[in-house]
């Protein structure tokens, strides 16, 4: 469904992203774990079209999309629910969930906006008790809820989603996953960009691990579930420690004491 | 002033003129507010779009004979058509590279545009419009109103409800909401903010055109009318809450009628003061507006995709061999130009004095004024020797910047923007009112000239070498000012408002500083020009002088500090090669201000410093000095006494914090002993960063206590903080934009300093002393964690791993006594990790306390005498890394109470 091939973006002078290839396919679940900086949002804005791609391809569908703008990459099935939720506060649910089908609004009438928006109530009951507040008013689950919502609007084939579980509960996470499982069993390709790793490899079918913008590792997630040194990393499980380089960081130890010493005190 | 009360005719004839004029201002208001919406950007070309509709309509009405609709609606659409051609070409493509000032400017440079063209085209004689329905007044109730009246009303009612149709009924108008509030939202969702940025910029135009030609009939048009309308209309938005359409027509009409009733009243040139008056006012009490109940903010598309530049600095070298050569060639210009041609030298001279305030705001002219005005006033009425009369000038015009800064201090961006421009255009009025004092619009004639001990700077030349070595003295100065600490917390502020201030920077302080010394040189510039021309007029140092300068500095180079000079130059000799085609001089200068705002953003210095610095010689990495390596090397100094301390480094006590609906932190207490590592762990979401906040007062705390060494922080802010030596790091590596790495690193030592400002613009020795032994010991620290390569770079560019070891060695310049290191780890290799951890464990037998967020458990392990796990807000365990390792609760925590421990 998705196919990233030789990907290198960034921002206007900063390259982040190098080489980077990546396949989701119908019907499963693909994670991306990694830790802060690493280029996870830069990944999913690139995705997205947000940001140009300097070198490679990208393939939705078979077909090339990396010159393509954002709105023709949604009406060809990508969604996306980005990092940090962006709900716009001021306007309701329902005015944000029909945002979501903004890319379609020439091709659908209003009877197929009224279902879709009864159909992603479906999945989220919690907001149809909401549908006339304002996106501000929820909370940080609901909103999240709303951004997964609002990807749905379109029915698309693939679904990006961009750090879903920052800053909500286990709970709330745990309710979440469910979801995207369900949504795995009806046939849409799913890539799910995380830092709580843990979870997010529990239910993928297959991850990539991304580091300074590069793909380090890639595997099954079960696989990556049982190696020691993603356990160790990613998530955050006390274990021993390896200390390979211990000799040699004594050594620096040493070295930076003095450094130090002459640096201030001098 | 009236005599004698206004009867209740009279009243309701003010009311209803007020209303129209109101509609007039509202319209206008309705166009800024749309554009600001989708935007973020005042747009001030506004009232440029009514004056064209309204000389368009002119034209083809009266010029080409087509009948009234038609060249009403033929108006309006080329008005729209030019809007579009110019919103396309400069500020859509621009609004996604510019940041907010310098987009500020461009409408600046399009209105002068407009300006321009519309002198072209028209030229600077007046023109009238017949009214739509004949000359006769209607009889409404009593009352006459002009016939164009009702049509005024019609329109505005019209627009207003269009617009309000289109942005609460229709799936564009939500796009276009979305767009104002959330850009990166939109984006995602497929909207085109570029295109819907164009065609609310569009939209705007016809509105203004509508409104320009309705109102056309009633007014004299002049091709400089626009300022006009866009001065009334900014006003009206501000007044009435800048995002808000409904803020906007209540702000006009509210304008509208305070004007005709203060006119009415009292007399007009007080209405003008009245209108300034009432938006200071609302600036500082209701910044919002004072007809919105406040809404939500806009977030900076800019903001999200950052920018990152390269970032450029003049060599040297290079600025030794320029800087005298450029020095020669102006003390023997005035022997190889005209005695006229000298005169425009004076006055550029003049005006880089007042652009070399580090801190271009647009109330400039007003303090120039300030300065302007008291020393004319005292030399010439009262004999006070221009000397005394310039230093008293400088006197009232600090005394006013201070006030004004202290009370709008607490403004930010765009609303700090229209304080400073409602000070200017006030200052503008008073010059013009008071016309006992001032001389009024005519002016003070009969000043003398400057005058120092008894030699009187009489001639062209005389002045021209007197304000040269004004400029020279004031480059030195500021030079060694800018080149300093206080240079570089100034950048620090400017890059990074936050990180300033963890860094012990205190914001409040610096911005005044900067404000006052721009007032000051405004003033002096003032002065010297009353002098140089023995005469002032209020025209001289109005609201659009703060403009032209503010463009001579974006368009020279803002990051520079003779740029200001190549702007002044541009923009003070260009009207005069061009005097014999004065006609064109203003389209010309608002193209080259379009121009070099859009292509030029370093300005023309900072574009000359940058193509050097290409072509310059290989560019070698930054170096250490020889006696640092050496030193390094050596073991010479012995092993550090680290003394014990009972009292604990840091208390926390009862620490909690609610956010909404989710309790973030609950109950957290714990102590960090004095020279120890403590690691703060925990799953995703457990609260840690929001416990550093909480300790650093980022944001208060619900219930707690933190106490540094037994010293409370309630109540002291993240400044004070640091400047107790309790420096902190960023969960996303703060490192200031903008400036190098070694800058960066420097900027840390800012509590360290002993030398200021005043120190470091007399280049005192102990002062240069002090900037090179602290470059020094930069220079060794970088080389130490391996970041020496990277000395000159631009910090942002750095890989993420190099910014967090920046930060942490930032923060070491600082010579803390606590350190807190927010995921320092993050972004780091094995290899870089173990590093860290050794730098950590040296930074702790060196006397410092370091208490950090991690979730990397190797290096915890390694370097941490006591771990403290927090989960869901609250303390799960404490011990040492070993107690925590073999404990079940914490095991269960990270992986659920379902999974096993692998």
């Amino acid at each position: 469904m998705l196919q990233l091939t030789a990907i290198e973006a960034g921002y206007r002078d900063l390259t982040v992203l190098r080489g980077i290839d990546l396949e989701v396919r119908a019907g499963e679940i693909v994670a991306l774990i990694g830790p802060n900086g690493a280029g996870k949002t830069t990944l999913a804005r690139t995705i997205a079209g947000l940001l140009p791609v300097r070198r490679g391809q990208i393939r939705l569908a078979g077909q090339s999309v990396e010159r393509l703008p954002p709105w023709t990459r949604i009406r060809l099935g990508m969604a996306h629910a980005p990092e940090g939720r962006q709900v716009v506060a001021g306007l309701t649910v329902a005015d944000n969930l029909r945002l979501g089908s903004y890319a379609l609004r020439r091709q659908r009438n209003e009877t197929w906006i009224g279902g879709r928006i009864a159909a992603v109530c479906e999945l989220f009951p919690a907001l149809r008790e909401r549908m006339n507040d304002p996106a501000g008013n929820l909370s940080g689950g609901q909103q999240q809820m709303l951004a997964i919502a609002r990807a749905l609007m379109t029915e698309p084939r693939l679904l990006v989603l961009d750090e879903p579980s920052l800053g909500l509960a286990p709970a709330l996470v745990a309710d979440i996953f469910r979801l995207i499982e369900r949504l795995r069993a009806n046939g849409i390709a799913i890539l799910l960009s995380e830092q709580n790793a843990q979870m997010t490899l529990a239910i993928a079918d297959r991850a990539y691990v991304i580091e300074t913008g590069s793909i380090a590792l890639q595997g099954s997630g079960r696989e990556l579930l049982g190696r020691p040194d993603i356990v160790e990393r990613y998530l955050g499980i006390v274990a021993d420690s390896t200390s390979a380089n211990r000799r040699n960081s004594e050594d620096r130890h040493v070295q930076f004491v003095r450094g130090l010493a002459t640096i201030f005190d001098a | 002033m009236r005599a004698s009360p206004l009867t209740m005719d009279q009243f309701a004839q003010i009311l209803v003129g007020g209303v129209l004029q109101g509609s007039v201002f509202a319209i206008v208001a309705l166009g800024i507010s749309l554009v600001y919406r989708v935007t973020g950007i005042i747009n001030l070309v506004q009232g440029g779009f009514c004056i064209i509709g309204a000389l368009t309509l002119y034209s083809f009405a009266s010029d080409f004979g087509w009948p009234l609709p038609i060249a009403f609606l033929a108006a309006i659409a080329a008005t729209t058509a030019l809007g579009l051609v110019l919103g396309a070409a400069t500020f859509v493509p621009a609004l996604s590279r510019l940041p907010t000032g310098s987009m500020l400017m461009l409408t600046v440079g399009l209105l002068t545009f407009i300006d321009g063209l519309a002198l072209v085209v028209w030229g600077s004689q007046a023109y009238a419009v017949t009214a739509f329905s004949g000359e006769q007044p209607i009889d409404v109730f009593g009352i006459l109103v002009p016939s164009q009246g009702l049509w005024i009303a019609a329109f505005a009612c019209v627009i207003i409800i269009g617009i309000w149709l289109l942005m609460t009924r229709t799936a564009l108008g939500k796009a276009l909401t979305a767009c104002a509030e959330n850009p990166l939202a939109a984006r995602f969702m497929g909207v085109d903010v570029a295109r819907l940025t164009l065609f609310s910029f569009g939209l705007a135009a016809l509105i203004g055109a509508t409104g320009g030609a309705v109102v056309a009939p009633i007014m004299s048009l002049q091709f400089d009318a626009g300022s006009f309308f866009t001065n009334a209309g900014f006003i009206a938005v501000a007044l009435g809450g800048m995002s808000s359409l409904p803020g906007a027509v209540a702000g006009g009409l509210f304008l509208g009628v305070a004007e005709q009733l203060a006119a009415g009243y009292v007399s007009s040139l007080f209405a003008g003061g009245l209108a300034l008056a009432l938006l200071l006012a609302t600036l500082l009490f209701r910044p919002q507006g004072l007809f919105v109940s406040g809404g939500p903010r806009r977030r900076d598309v800019r903001e999200e995709l950052r920018v990152t530049r390269s970032v450029v600095r003049p060599r040297p070298s290079s600025v030794m061999l320029t800087a005298p050569a450029l020095l020669l060639v102006l003390i023997a210009l005035p022997y190889l130009v005209s005695s006229g041609f000298m005169s425009s030298l004076v006055i550029m001279l003049i005006l880089f004095i007042a652009v070399l305030g580090l801190d271009a705001n647009l109330g400039q002219a007003g303090f120039m004024a300030l300065g302007g005005y008291t020393a004319a006033i005292l030399a010439t009425d009262y004999g006070v020797s221009p000397l005394l009369g310039t230093v008293a000038g400088i006197a009232i015009s600090l005394l006013c910047a201070l006030l004004l800064s202290a009370v709008t201090m607490r403004l930010r961006g765009a609303y700090l923007a229209l304080a400073t421009l409602a000070f200017g255009l006030l200052v503008d009025s008073l010059t013009v009112a008071l016309t006992d004092v001032t001389g009024g619009p005519s002016g003070l004639v009969g000043i003398p000239a400057f005058a120092l001990c008894s030699f009187v700077f009489a001639s062209p030349r005389a002045m021209y070498y007197l304000t040269l070595a004004v400029v020279v003295v004031l480059i030195a100065a500021l030079a060694g000012a800018m080149r300093s600490d206080f240079g570089r917390a100034l950048q620090a502020i400017r890059a990074d408002q936050t990180a300033a201030e963890a860094l012990g920077i205190s914001v409040l302080r610096y911005k005044m500083a900067a404000f006052a010394i721009s007032a000051v040189l405004a003033s002096l510039s003032g002065s010297l020009l009353a002098f140089d021309f023995h005469f002032l007029s209020p025209e001289m140092v109005a609201t659009p002088r703060s403009f032209e300068m503010i463009a001579m500095l974006i368009v020279g180079g803002e990051g520079t500090l003779v740029g200001g000079l190549a702007g002044a130059a541009l923009l003070t000799l260009l009207p005069i090669a061009f005097q014999p085609i004065a006609l064109y001089k203003t389209l010309v200068e608002g193209a080259v201000l379009i121009l070099a705002f859009q292509y030029l953003p370093d300005g023309i210095v900072g574009g000359i410093w940058r193509v050097v610095g290409r072509l310059g010689r290989t560019r070698r990495p930054g170096a250490l000095a020889p006696e640092t390596v050496a030193a390094l090397d050596t073991p010479t100094q012995p092993q550090r006494q680290v003394v014990a301390k009972k009292t604990p480094a840091l208390e926390a006590a009862g620490l909690a914090k609610r956010f909404g609906g989710l309790q973030a932190v609950a109950d957290v207490s714990f102590a960090v002993p004095h020279g120890s590592i403590t690691a703060l762990i925990g799953p995703n979401g457990a609260g840690k960063t929001t416990v550093f906040n909480l300790i650093t007062n980022l944001f208060p705390a619900d219930r707690g206590e933190v106490r540094l060494y037994g010293r409370s922080l309630r109540g002291l802010t993240p400044g004070d903080i640091a400047a107790l030596g309790l420096l902190r790091t960023f969960q996303t590596a703060r490192v200031l934009p903008g400036m190098t790495t070694l800058e960066n690193l420097l900027a840390g030592a800012h509590r360290q300093i002993r030398h200021g400002a005043a120190q470091n613009m007399l280049w005192l020795p102990s002062a240069l002393r002090e900037e090179r032994s602290l470059r020094r010991h930069g220079e060794a620290l970088l080389g130490l964690v391996g970041l020496g390569r990277f000395r000159d770079v631009a910090a942002t560019t750095l890989p993420m791993g190099a910014q967090k070891l920046l930060e942490v060695c930032r923060a070491l310049m600082a010579r803390p006594q606590l350190l807190l290191l927010d995921e320092p780890a993050a972004g780091l290799n094995d290899a870089e990790t173990a590093e860290l951890a050794a730098l950590l464990c040296a930074i702790r037998d060196f006397g410092l306390t370091i208490l950090l967020v991690e979730h990397n458990m190797s290096l915890v392990m390694d370097v941490a005498d006591q771990v403290i796990v927090l989960d869901l807000g609250q303390l799960l365990a404490h011990g040492t890394p070993r107690q925590i390792q073999g404990d079940r609760r914490v095991i269960e925590a990270y992986l659920g109470v379902e999974a096993k421990a692998s």
